[in-house]
């Protein structure tokens, strides 16, 4: 009689043994020896391991006592090796006690092959090997199992290690041997051994268990319950078939594992618990659900009718191969190459590490995973939690823990948690579920099967991630403990894979925002012996000392916590009781940089550049913060009431220093804001863009700054020798009027000297700065003609007026005009430059020379993928970073739309050219000869004329002149007007153009719409009805023409062109009343825009002279002047000739931006 | 829960199990009316040879299962 037990091993194979009835109770010859030599003074032998100290002799009939590597020899081997081995010493630890009437593993292969011979077949396959097992024993003797008909033993047995010999059969064999033995109806066979006769063999509950679980993995993979995944073991691929229990198959297997026989648990394996049923059975499907689907399959033709050329096709191959191992990939060669190919992986190399196989594998388990049904009542959640317990820190700390981490670090709980639908509030943990206490009833009241709806979102969320699937060794998870490791890579990895597939994630609020390792740089001035510092303002050029130093998020580390983070080796660290994600590559990087660069002098615009720059990184590591004291900690630190380095500029934080008393304007809030960002830049000695636009009034709040300053310095004792006082205004020759007029109007306190024109004296700007101007107005072209001069004066700040024109910093005048030495430095801008990042790098350069690095750095950097690519992070990161020093508001910002009227009117000043000039004294001669005796209508006639010339002259010469030559460059009124239509054009405005002469806008129309490449409308008397409102209607048009150029008669009333939203008056009427009514074809109902309206005035000539008189008349404007010009002809000549007289500075030398091949404005606007 | 429970606690019922060995019959089978894994799960969105993994699998599935292939 024998009786037949099954073992599964945790190598995943099957080992099967039996025990002998006639073996039983009968001692063998070598262990009377054993016993003897015992009684000799040798330690007792007792059945276990422990008592190893001396050969183990207990044996069965042959068996003997062998490392389990071993094979497990027949009868008469092992007593001779038995003989041999009970006179060796045996070293401690090395043995375990036989089984003493176990059966022999050749005598088990003949007992087998006895039932049949399909078994004994199998049999045959087998190894003989040893296996060890606890067992409930009495004394030195293993007690028998119920099979075994010796009677039982219940009382005193304890449990004790035994070695076994078995039949190991691997997973192809044991899957046939199981599925052979499946008998559900008879537990007893019959074996006919040679010379024996029949013998009973019954099947222990071990094996009949293990045929039951292979019953229902056949029977899962016949209902296609299988699911083929891709599996890495010891660094190589395989196909894997693993099972997918349906609902039915789920509680099969659970009800299996709750059932195993103890037994099936018993295979010692020191230092490991024993397994539960539930891993077990798991184990165990997962083997016989890929086996018996590869049977199933081994006659279906295979996939793929060529050698795999990608893992995937490999892997679909090997899922209907024998062992599941990916063949190597043989990419296909083209036949230029096919020679050269050294792409062919092999099997040697790191299979796992393929990245194709990853895609492949985290595909596979999305695709499998799927999404959740749209029907499911309960969404499965996963909360981590951190260690509880004492405060571990950081290791290598004092006061804290060894630096291998405690264990309790590695204590991170991954609970299960059970979430209705529909109820997102109700939250049900898994062990709730279980124990069916209220929260289960709560859950049961909303779902009909809680249990079910759980284990299958469970099932799914291990298809996703596999590494979920250890929490089903338990037949009732509730969650998983993981390592530091595991959780790592829990949050890393399977929270987004989780969440993404429909599951419910909770992570320690610390991730979300968990802070990364970076620098800290702190830098202090140095003071140097003997050298004044200017207290409150910082030298972009001055030296300061620095210091690096590592920090996480707003922890500056210590050295010492750098390097134990170093050593510490740990991707998750608590670091002064804050959990922290450690990246072991970047502390070492850090530790390397701060032990080779960690200390220095560097300067201060290097400085201002790594506070400034969001992205800026040193040693690939990311600039954390920049700290240091002074003005630069403050600018830093937001602490100027002005920017700060993330501060908004221009906000409403600043204080507006207060105005002179004689300033000629009241500021606007915004420009209250404008002057205040200005005035807090400059004290810190940085330089600022002002890029306003147009209209805004860049002009007052430039002018109300020196205001503010000239004030302050008269308030201030003087020392010593005096400071640099004036400022440089570098301009167009168009704009030289406009700021000599709003100076004058603005800020009458201010000395103010124009270098310009041809008769300008040599040395005239140096005596007119030793004489205390405050202000000297030049042009581009004359900071580069007479840069030896303006080169040589400390200015107090260089301003440039429509900066664009030194965007190209390669031009002899942009570098005239950077290499001026200035204590600070404005550049004024109307354009939006923040769209054209080559001119914003200039003219940010011009401002902070080397802030913002190199052109080149700065067009890699951001200007092509700002530019080209439309980047969002990294036009969010530049805005960031030109913020602090470039403050550009728009018309429609609300904040100032507010503050804006809505019908701005404003007054353009422009300069003559040369050309306008001669014929403007040409005519003004003429006039003094006419006058010469002459009186009544004659006199008036011809005063009517003159002036009529001169403000055809003032337009163009070509209007006086009716010649055909070139009309481009010969007007500064015209040249205005391109700079006006540029910038209201790059705002998406609309204008219209007014002037009073037909024959001049006849020649505007074909310049201005050659000049801006677009169509440019004119209406004049000559133009029929129909036609007038066809113009009317394409300008209303949301996408029609953008210019419309009317004479003033014929499109000075009756229209409706509220698509407008810029009115331009070439030349004046004189007479408000129709200049407002012809505004008003834009300004009037149906206007949903603000309305900028334009005068152009060209300064020192009969134009600004009437302006001034009806401006300072105003009250008798309508009635002097009527409804035309007649009552100028009764002015006394002497009047006369003051009103046409050209004033010096009315003239202007016209220059071209640096680089006009880039199709801007030649001129811009100075109307700010 | 006995299939976690210590062995040590488990000698009196050491050798035996609770469990039924069914007979094999078309009823009996786990899932026996429910469809394969395959199809509950859509394409798969992974392309080989040029065909969905999903179809690439239907023949094998369907010899498990032994439908008509």
């Amino acid at each position: 009689m024998y009786a037949l037990h099954a073992l599964w091993r945790a190598d995943g194979r099957l080992a099967l043994w039996a025990e002998d009835a006639r073996a039983f109770g009968r001692p063998s010859r070598e262990a009377r020896e054993a016993r003897a030599a015992g009684a000799a003074g040798a330690t007792p032998l007792g059945p276990t391991g422990g008592l190893s100290d001396v050969p183990a002799v207990l044996s069965a009939p042959g068996a003997a006592v062998v490392p389990e590597a071993e094979p497990a020899p027949g009868a008469a081997a092992v007593s001779r090796a038995l003989t041999a081995s009970a006179a060796r010493p045996v070293h401690k630890g090395a043995r375990t006690a036989v089984h003493p009437y176990a059966c022999p593993a050749d005598a088990l292969t003949r007992l087998l092959g006895a039932i049949g011979p399909g078994l004994g077949w199998l049999a045959e396959q087998a190894l003989e090997r040893w296996a060890t097992l606890l067992l409930p024993s009495l004394g030195a003797t293993p007690a028998p199992s119920p099979q075994l008909p010796v009677g039982t033993v219940r009382r005193g047995v304890t449990l004790s290690s035994w070695r076994i010999p078995v039949l190991l059969f691997e997973a192809p064999q044991a899957a046939q041997l199981l599925g052979e033995l499946f008998d559900p109806h008879c537990s007893v066979a019959i074996a006919e051994l040679p010379g024996t006769g029949p013998v009973e063999v019954a099947y222990g509950a071990s094996l009949r268990w293990l045929t039951a679980v292979h019953d229902l993995a056949w029977r899962m993979v016949g209902q296609g319950r299988v699911l083929p995944v891709l599996r890495a073991r010891d660094g190589v691929l395989r196909a894997h078939w693993q099972p997918a229990p349906d609902a039915a198959a789920r509680r099969e297997a659970e009800a299996l594992a709750a059932g195993c026989p103890p037994v099936c648990r018993a295979e010692d394996r020191p230092g490991d618990p024993a397994r539960t049923g539930t891993e077990l059975l798991a184990d165990l499907l997962d083997v016989l659900v890929d086996q018996e689907t590869r049977v199933a399959l081994e006659a279906a033709p295979p996939p793929l009718r060529r050698s795999p050329a990608t893992t995937a096709e490999s892997w679909l191959a090997a899922l209907h191969t024998a062992d599941g191992r990916l063949a190597p990939v043989v990419p296909p060669v083209p036949a230029a190459t096919e020679g050269a190919n050294a792409a062919r992986r092999t099997a040697a190399e790191p299979a796992a590490a393929d990245p194709a196989a990853a895609d492949l594998g985290e595909r596979l388990a999305a695709w499998q995973a799927g999404a959740p049904a749209s029907d499911r009542a309960l969404r499965l959640c996963f909360r981590l939690s951190e260690p509880l317990g004492h405060d571990a820190d950081l290791p290598g700390r004092s006061d804290l823990p060894a630096p291998d981490q405690p264990a309790g670090d590695d204590d991170w709980r991954l609970d299960f948690l059970l979430q209705p639908v529909d109820q997102p509030s109700l939250l049900v943990t898994a062990a709730d579920l279980w124990s069916r206490g209220p929260a289960w009833a709560a859950l049961s009241r909303l779902v009909a099967d809680p249990v079910g709806g759980y284990t299958a979102e469970l099932d799914r969320a291990v298809l996703r991630r596999p590494e979920l699937r250890a929490a089903l060794r338990t037949s009732r998870p509730t969650g998983l403990t993981l390592g530091r490791a595991q959780a790592l890579g829990f949050l890393r990895e399977a929270a987004p894979a989780l969440t993404e597939a429909g599951f419910g994630v909770l992570l320690p609020a610390w991730w979300q925002r968990r802070p990364r390792l970076g620098l800290v740089l702190k830098a202090a001035r140095t003071p140097v012996a003997g050298a004044l510092e200017r207290t409150g303002r910082i030298d972009r050029d001055a030296v300061v000392d620095f210091r690096w130093s590592a920090a996480i998020g707003d922890l500056t580390l210590t050295a010492q916590e750098l390097a134990e983070l170093g050593a510490a080796q740990q991707g998750l660290v608590r670091l002064r009781g804050r959990w922290i994600e450690a990246d072991v590559e970047q502390i070492a990087t850090a530790l390397a940089f701060l032990a080779q660069r960690g200390s220095g002098v560097m300067s201060t615009t290097d400085v201002l550049r790594l506070a400034l720059d969001p992205a800026a990184q040193v040693a690939g590591l990311p600039v954390a913060r920049v700290e240091a004291a002074g003005p630069l900690g403050d600018l830093l630190a937001g602490r100027t009431g002005g920017t700060g380095a993330a501060g908004a500029p221009g906000g409403g934080a600043h204080t507006p220093p207060a105005l002179p008393a004689g300033f000629g304007a009241t500021l606007r809030p915004y420009q209250e804001r404008g002057l205040a960002w200005l005035h807090s830049l400059a004290r810190l000695g940085l330089g600022a863009v002002l890029a306003d636009d147009m209209g805004l009034g860049k002009t007052v709040q430039t002018l109300a700054l020196l205001a503010v300053e000239h004030t302050e310095a008269a308030g201030r004792p003087s020392k010593g020798r005096a400071a640099a006082r004036a400022n440089l205004l570098v301009c167009p020759m168009s704009l030289v009027g406009n700021w000599q007029r709003e100076a004058t109007r603005f800020a009458p306190m201010l000395r103010v000297h124009v270098h310009h024109g041809a008769d300008r004296a040599a040395g005239s700007v140096t005596r007119a700065v030793a004489d205390g101007a405050d202000l000297v107005i030049t042009t581009y072209g004359l900071v580069q003609r007479d840069a030896e001069e303006l080169g040589r004066i400390p200015w107090r700040r260089v301003i440039a007026d429509e900066a664009q024109f030194i965007k190209n910093a390669a031009t002899a005048q942009s570098r005239a005009v950077r290499s001026l030495r200035a204590g600070h430095r404005i550049a004024l801008t109307g354009t939006p430059v923040e769209n054209r990042l080559a001119e914003l790098h200039a003219v940010l350069d011009f401002a902070n020379p080397g802030l913002f690095g190199s052109a080149e750095s700065f067009k890699e950097r951001y200007a092509i993928p700002v530019e080209l690519n439309g980047n969002a992070t990294l036009t969010s990161r530049l805005r960031r970073l030109t913020g602090p020093f470039m403050l550009r508001r728009s018309k429609s910002d609300p904040a100032v739309a507010a503050e804006l009227p809505a019908k701005q009117e404003i007054t353009v000043w422009c300069n003559l050219t040369a050309e306008q000039a001669g014929l403007y004294r040409a005519v003004v001669a003429d006039l003094s000869r006419r006058l010469a005796g002459v009186r009544g209508v004659e006199r008036q006639g011809a005063v009517l004329a003159a002036i009529g010339k001169l403000k055809q002259v003032c337009n163009h010469p070509s209007q006086l002149l009716r010649d055909r030559s070139a009309f481009g460059g010969r007007s500064g009124k015209v040249e205005r007007l391109e700079g006006i239509l540029a910038e209201a054009l790059a705002e998406d405005g609309r204008v219209l153009v007014f002037t009073q002469y037909a024959e001049f806008g006849r020649m505007l129309q074909p310049h201005l719409a050659a000049r801006f490449g677009e169509e440019v409308l004119y209406l004049h008397g000559g133009v029929p009805k129909r036609r007038r409102e066809e113009m009317v209607a394409r300008f209303q048009a949301p996408d029609g023409p953008r210019i419309f150029l009317l004479s003033l008669r014929a499109g000075g009333t009756g229209l409706n062109l509220t698509n407008a939203n810029h009115v331009v008056h070439l030349d004046r009427w004189w007479n408000p009343a129709v200049e407002d009514q012809a505004t008003d074809r834009a300004f009037r109902i149906g206007q949903r825009r603000d309305v900028q309206v334009r005068r152009l005035v060209c300064v020192g000539t009969v134009e600004e002279r009437i302006a001034e008189l009806i401006e300072s008349k105003r009250s008798l404007a309508k009635a002097v002047v009527g409804e035309g010009e007649h009552w100028l002809a009764d002015l006394s000549t002497g009047a006369l000739r003051e009103l046409v007289s050209l004033s010096a500075d009315a003239i202007g030398e016209f220059e071209a931006p640096d680089d006009a091949s880039a199709g801007r404005p030649a001129v811009g606007v100075s109307d700010r | 829960m006995t299939d976690a429970q210590p062995l040590s606690e488990l000698l009196d019922t050491f050798w035996e199990g609770e469990f039924t060995l069914r007979p094999a019959s078309p009823d009996s089978a786990a899932g026996a009316s429910s469809d394969s894994a395959l199809a509950g799960l859509g394409p798969a969105g992974i392309r080989i040879v040029g065909r969905d993994l999903a179809a690439l699998l239907a023949p094998a599935y369907r010899r498990l299962t032994g439908s008509a292939d």
